[in-house]
């Protein structure tokens, strides 16, 4: 603990570094900038960025993007409160209480009570990475291909299981995604697969373009299609901020604690974002809070609820991305292309080969809480103005922001086809209700389960029993029949229920 | 009653689709390696999941009277009430249409015209397919626009971007010269 202690004291002097620290308050700007406007989610912000940081080197890199990923959790809940508009998917839970506290009268302490959720699932979640990176990539050493595989399974169906909805859509969208992972020359054997004779799809088809291109492309494609129609914004709210009193907010501790349990485990599961973090975390303050039939009515317990967990997810999400190399959310994913992009494979030897760098994170989300208290509390005049800009102009700059981006990796004329085609089918993925998420993930994971599986099958002989037989393997794959049985179980326990009972929402 | 056989579309087209990508997997070119599994093996895997999948969805939609569209976490979103309701369900096809043309073209041209020309173009015109009418802020956009990205990207970030071919490329080259891009 004490050597965790002295590296993590190293970390926060690199942080402070003035390049270092440049990148992190820019990062944490722009995050919450991104986070603000609706139709800009956190994941596309932080892929936007990605160019921007390949002149940089690593450590900066990833302290913007990982600056970016902390503040964009807090950014999106400050229209849901005062307008009404979710800026990020995460923050519609906590729309229901903290718009009618805002139409209360009480916006200002909405917004107080959304920012030290912010602060504390922030400060748990950084306190809990530091604790459990270390003992964390110490296990990961141990494992072996059926552990890797077994993993990966679990964060596909996961996210497939858990994201709600129509899981035969999120399957096809998964498995399509592990398809196009498949382009390409298969890296056992050297052989073509599904090139078609085209040497464009000769050099496969990364992760970058599908990703940018469904999720930025296809999003504004979506709201072309739209018109673009924002929604217009209600009158002219006195934007302030007032923090809880500390016995206020000492009276909803098992609340911050239901919470940020919720946040952690929902992050460290490979899938599990910040949304369903916020939404599972609002559900079980449903189920046991003790104010829990005045949820939706403008009370504390339904802001801080959803807002501690999608906050404490981010540190969650971090573990198996410094420790696995498996990216835990989109937005790991991109930070995942960063660290690959520098030639650094994040995994259980980077705690030995690149520790400054690591503990430098730790001390950036630390950090980037505090910073991101600050400019929560000081600078939302100037955050809200960003909501005026006719949305056809920023769009476009999106646009060109993904095309532009994915043109930097390779400068290639092919990955900007590569942008439109994702774009197009991103739409029509949006257009049929087949989740998107399940798809970027398929691509990203899909090698890393191709290889992990056949390397497996390679070692042991075509014995598929060894995933099943080795524990660590054996108790991951148990959870991941669960996380696929958990929905059926939700149906069959709801379906005398929804007879009974009014629907929540609208 | 055409609403279900419409919800089908997808799925008939991801099968179809699944189906000749599985065919595809008998025909890849290596030789056999004892008793490993092939390159055909994980592709085709996945395949046959995508193909049960789809066929799964298939009969549960022709079993079910009325077809209820998946609901997805999204739409679990607060839905406009009133004016903003009536807009957010409206669509306009011929936007969708004309901004991917544009995309399509802008990518299709950028090594002629030039990033500076090209983007500029594309802003402009993509803006106003996007409704907004007001020229004088289209043309501030659209010209200052693609000035920035191009003196971020050359300047700060050493992107190579296309400058074009002539006439065009001399419009890039001076601009370069104007912002001290080598």
């Amino acid at each position: 603990m004490l050597e965790v202690l002295h590296q993590l004291a190293g970390g926060f002097l690199h942080v402070l570094a003035p390049v270092n620290f440049l990148a992190l308050v820019v990062g944490l700007v722009v995050g919450m900038l991104v986070a603000v406007l609706p139709g800009l989610t956190l994941v596309m912000g932080v892929v936007l960025a990605l160019p921007f940081t390949y002149g940089m080197s690593i450590t900066p890199s990833i302290i913007l993007l990982t600056a970016m990923y902390v503040s964009g959790t807090y950014g999106g809940a400050i229209t849901s409160i005062l307008f009404r508009i979710p800026g990020e998917p995460m923050d519609v839970p906590l729309l229901w209480d903290g718009f009618a506290m805002a139409r209360a009268g009480q916006p200002a302490q909405a917004l107080g009570w959304t920012l030290f959720a912010a602060m504390t699932g922030g400060l748990i979640t950084a306190t809990i990475m530091v604790t459990l990176a270390v003992p964390f990539a110490k296990v990961a050493l141990t494992f072996d291909s059926p552990e890797y595989f077994s993993i990966v399974l679990f964060g596909f169906t996961s996210v497939v299981a858990l994201g709600g909805g129509s899981m035969a859509n999120a399957f096809i969208s998964l498995f399509f995604g592990m398809l196009v992972s498949t382009v390409g020359v298969d890296e056992i054997y050297g052989v073509d697969r599904f090139t078609f004779g085209s040497s464009m799809l000769r050099d496969g088809i990364g992760y970058l373009p599908v990703m940018v291109g469904a999720y930025g492309l296809g999003e504004v494609l979506v709201r072309l299609e739209q018109g673009f129609v924002s929604p217009p914004l209600e009158g002219d709210r006195s934007i302030a901020t007032r923090l809880p009193r500390f016995a206020d907010a000492w009276k909803l501790r098992a609340t911050f604690g239901r919470a940020s349990l919720v946040g952690v485990l929902c992050g460290i599961v490979p899938g599990a974002g910040a949304t369903i973090a916020s939404f599972v975390s609002y559900g079980v303050e449903g189920q046991y809070g003790k104010r829990r039939r005045e949820l939706g009515t403008g009370i504390a317990e339904g802001i801080v609820a959803p807002q501690v967990a999608s906050t404490a997810s981010v540190g969650g999400h971090m573990v198996p991305l410094l420790t696995l190399g498996i990216p835990g959310s989109g937005a790991t994913a991109v930070i995942l292309g960063a660290f690959l992009l520098h030639g650094v494979q994040p995994g259980p030897q980077i705690f030995e080969t690149q520790s400054l760098l690591v503990y430098a994170i730790f001390a950036s989300v630390f950090l980037g809480v505090l910073g991101m208290g600050l400019l929560g509390y000081f600078a939302i005049r100037p955050l809200i103005k960003v909501l005026y800009l006719p949305e056809a102009i920023v769009s476009v700059f999106v646009v060109l922001f993904c095309l532009i981006g994915a043109y930097s990796e390779h400068n290639n004329l092919s990955d900007l086809w590569m942008i439109v085609v994702f774009g197009v089918i991103g739409y029509l993925f949006e257009r049929w209700r087949f989740p998107i998420a399940p798809m970027v993930l398929g691509c990203i994971l899909g090698p890393v389960a191709e290889t992990s599986f056949l390397t497996t099958m390679i070692s042991y002989r075509n014995d598929w029993t060894v995933f099943f037989t080795r524990p660590v393997s054996a108790a991951v794959m148990a959870l991941t029949a669960l996380a696929l049985l958990y929905p059926f179980y939700r149906r069959f326990r709801r379906r005398p229920q929804d007879a009974l009972e009014p629907s929540r929402a609208g | 009653m055409l609403s279900r056989y419409r919800g089908l579309v997808p799925y008939l087209l991801v099968l179809a689709v699944a189906l000749a990508l599985a065919w595809n997997t008998f025909h890849f070119e290596f030789t056999p390696r004892g008793d490993r599994p092939g390159p055909d093996v994980w592709p085709r895997a996945i395949l046959a999941l995508i193909v049960v999948t789809c066929l799964v969805r298939i009969l549960a939609l022709l079993r079910r009277p009325f077809s209820s569209d998946p609901v997805m976490l999204k739409d679990v979103l607060e839905t406009p009430s009133g004016a903003g309701a009536e807009t957010a369900s409206k669509r306009y096809p011929l936007l969708l249409v004309t901004g991917i043309g544009l995309t399509i073209a802008y990518v299709a041209l950028l090594s002629t015209l030039g990033f500076f020309i090209g983007t500029a173009l594309y802003i402009a015109t993509l803006i106003r397919t996007g409704r907004y009418r007001r020229w004088p802020v289209i043309a501030v956009v659209a010209l200052g626009g693609a000035l920035a990205f191009m003196f971020v990207f050359m300047r700060i970030v050493y992107l190579s971007l296309p400058i074009g071919v002539p006439p065009f490329a001399q419009v890039s080259l001076m601009l370069m010269q104007l912002m001290g891009i080598r």
